[in-house]
């Protein structure tokens, strides 16, 4: 019954226009800057400013889309009954989110490949374009955190108009309004308050934490200052690495649990 | 086999640790002023000392090693001293010079020590192609490639210095010029202290901590150097503290967390430059309105110039992000470059503020920033930026395997798409 949920939701969500339009802007999106950048500067290591384009692309992009459309598909499941009527199928609530989650995920990394292909093709073409590793790593990443939220906040708004504008709340949220937020204190509170803060925001943001690990893993903790010398130390050991992989996982985690238990209390309510 | 083996084996082992019989020491004391005293090659232990204008000249093979925590050479109150061609080794330092008038120090090797060459009180110094490495430990525990205190001029050129605390340490010297020389993986590749009329020409500075550091000196040149990926924590290509007078051009800055930081300085001019890839290229706390940077190329850098309140002067500059066009055609800009950044000032304040440097949210801001910013008419403003710089990019090379593996990818990824449609 579950993979053939996961078909059905992968079905519909490849066949919406929605997404097709999006797969098709943020392939083109990414590969322009992506491949302008490189082959406009010269190609060195370490934090440039052709990697903070990347990694800003991907963390302005990718959530804001997957957000939007995972939300809206749950949210449009709910909204329209249908979630009702597979309720009176041989299926769990459980294997309802696990196949919405896989069928979301598995539809995002189409998008990602097609984008990644253009951009190692177009790049093989001109020369001089790379896909960094840790890009690939940190897309996975992103889509697997990402839709896990966007299910969570689709289950929460109910109806597609609602759980539109609650993605785009929250996406500027992450994106935007927590930085804001603490360089505005930083204006009022002395340094290492607002360094304690940043470290608080860096758990509780999702994009902070996938900006984080691009800088932990590429082993340029230094980017972010010798204010942050102790958390990037301790991140950058193996106990960190650890740590860092039981927070995604939360990341992913938490937010299903909490869908479930929206669900639940939807179905008791009917 | 195995008794020749276990011979083998010893030969090896006693080659290692045999000691020459020629009496390095008994050799000085006899030599008369100006005499060469060749040293053929082998191991010779002990602390020798040279207090009389002679050469020491090695060949291949001659190795000087310092017993317990002594210098394995001492040159002392004396003219006219070379030493050449030999190798240097013990814990503590290598070479100790002190009040010599006219020493050359040329083909040296020094491994596993703690400092190089330790030069006080002298003049007329040249030392050339000396390779240093220190130690494997934390820079604390590290002595100075090369470090000269109190002493006149003095060239210092074609070196190779890793692993040490500062690869050319100057304190208190006028007219120095350090030329052609490499250093890398130390702490500051080359450190000016109290010095005067000083030049550092054609040397390159790869991840060290700090590439050039100078502090409290005036007069100094600073050009055509290469100063490359000093990005640590607190890492800088060049940081000047204190300093009055400085001329930095045709330098090449790339890949840096801070390409040039100014503080507390004045009369710097900083013409020519490549500042490529830096986190920050410029930087000035506290500078005076005389510091004046032109016809530099800034590409790439995330943040190319921030300041405080004070600011410094930009001028003729080419910027690859500024966006104005030239409708009068004569190579310039017709609207001013606006450098200045909310979030660069901040983080010039308080550096905590560098965590969302190049972050989506500073991003955003910045744009706003250059829009609003365009009212500025005074700091860190260019009110004349070039349009195209001298530089040749080269051509990149088309890779085959990468296009077709994305070929691949690409349209694998899309037939998949079309297959999850239609099935």
């Amino acid at each position: 019954m579950n993979s053939m949920l996961i078909k059905l939701e992968l079905k519909q969500m490849l066949r919406s226009r929605w997404m097709q339009l999006v797969g098709l802007l943020f392939t083109f999106v990414f590969t322009a800057i992506i491949v302008i950048q490189q082959m406009a500067l010269p190609d060195v290591d370490g934090f440039t400013r052709q990697t903070a384009s990347f990694l800003n692309v991907l963390l302005f992009l990718l959530p804001l889309f997957i957000l939007t459309i995972g939300s809206m598909s749950v949210a449009g499941d709910v909204e329209s009954g249908w979630f009702s009527l597979l309720k009176t199928y041989p299926m769990t609530r459980r294997q309802y989110i696990a196949g919405k989650y896989i069928a979301s995920v598995l539809a995002f990394l189409l998008v990602v490949a097609v984008a990644f292909g253009v951009i190692l093709a177009l790049g093989g073409f001109l020369g001089g374009v790379r896909l960094p590793f840790i890009f690939i790593v940190l897309t996975l990443l992103c889509i697997f955190i990402f839709v896990s939220l966007a299910i969570a906040v689709g289950a929460f708004a109910k109806t597609r108009l609602f759980a539109l504008s609650l993605s785009l709340v929250f996406w500027s949220i992450f994106l935007l309004l927590i930085s804001y937020a603490l360089m505005a204190i930083g204006t009022v509170v002395a340094g290492h308050i607002l360094q304690k803060l940043t470290i608080i925001a860096i758990h509780i943001n999702p994009v902070e934490w996938l900006r984080f690990g691009y800088f932990i893993f590429t082993d340029q903790a230094s980017v972010l200052g010798p204010a942050f010398y102790k958390v990037t130390q301790f991140y950058s050991s193996p106990l960190g690495y650890a740590v860092y992989v039981a927070v995604t996982l939360l990341w992913i985690v938490c937010p299903l649990a909490y869908t479930s238990l929206l669900l639940s209390s939807f179905g008791e309510r009917r | 086999m195995k008794k020749i083996g276990m011979a083998l084996l010893f030969f090896l082992f006693m080659s290692q640790t045999v000691y020459a019989d020629f009496d390095v020491q008994e050799a000085i004391n006899v030599a008369k002023p100006g005499e060469i005293v060749h040293i053929p090659a082998g191991r010779y232990r002990g602390n020798f000392i040279v207090t009389k204008p002679i050469t020491l000249q090695g060949e291949e093979g001659t190795e000087l090693i310092g017993e317990s925590d002594k210098p394995a050479l001492r040159i002392e109150n004396t003219t006219n001293v070379s030493v050449e061609n030999i190798t240097l080794s013990g814990k503590s330092k290598a070479i100790v010079v002190s009040n010599v008038d006219g020493l050359k120090l040329r083909k040296l090797q020094m491994k596993d020590v703690h400092t190089g060459v330790h030069i006080q009180r002298c003049k007329n110094v040249r030392i050339q192609e000396i390779n240093v490495t220190g130690i494997e430990d934390h820079y604390s525990q590290k002595g100075n490639g090369l470090a000269v205190y109190k002493s006149e001029d003095i060239t210092i050129e074609g070196n190779t210095i890793e692993q040490v605390q500062d690869g050319i340490y100057v304190e208190e010297v006028k007219r120095i010029v350090v030329q052609r020389n490499k250093v890398t993986s130390s702490r500051y590749g080359t450190h000016l202290m109290y010095t005067s009329d000083a030049k550092a020409l054609f040397n390159t500075y790869v991840h060290n901590v700090t590439g050039l550091m100078i502090m409290m000196t005036t007069d100094i040149l600073l050009e055509n150097n290469t100063i490359a990926n000093h990005f640590d924590f607190n890492g800088y290509g060049m940081l000047l503290f204190d300093v009055q007078q400085a001329k930095i051009k045709h330098n090449t800055i790339k890949n840096n967390r801070t390409g040039v930081a100014m503080q507390k300085s004045s009369t710097i001019q900083i013409e020519t430059n490549d500042f490529q890839m830096n986190q920050t290229a410029l930087e000035g706390t506290k500078v005076s309105n005389d510091t004046l940077a032109s016809s530099n190329n800034f590409t790439g850098n995330i943040l190319t110039a921030r300041s405080d309140q004070q600011g410094f002067q930009l001028k003729n500059n080419y910027y690859d992000d500024y966006s104005g066009i030239d409708l009068k055609d004569n190579g310039v800009g017709d609207i001013p470059y606006v450098a200045v950044s909310s979030f660069g000032q901040w983080m010039v304040r308080q550096p905590v503020y560098q965590y969302f440097v190049a972050s989506p949210s500073v991003l955003l801001l910045t744009s706003l920033d250059q829009q609003i910013n365009k009212t500025e008419k005074n700091m860190l403003v260019d009110h004349t930026p070039k349009l195209a710089m001298k530089y040749v990019q080269e051509k990149n090379k088309m890779n085959v395997v990468q296009m077709l593996v994305g070929l691949f990818l690409a349209l694998s990824s899309l037939w998949l798409w079309k297959r999850g449609i239609t099935e």
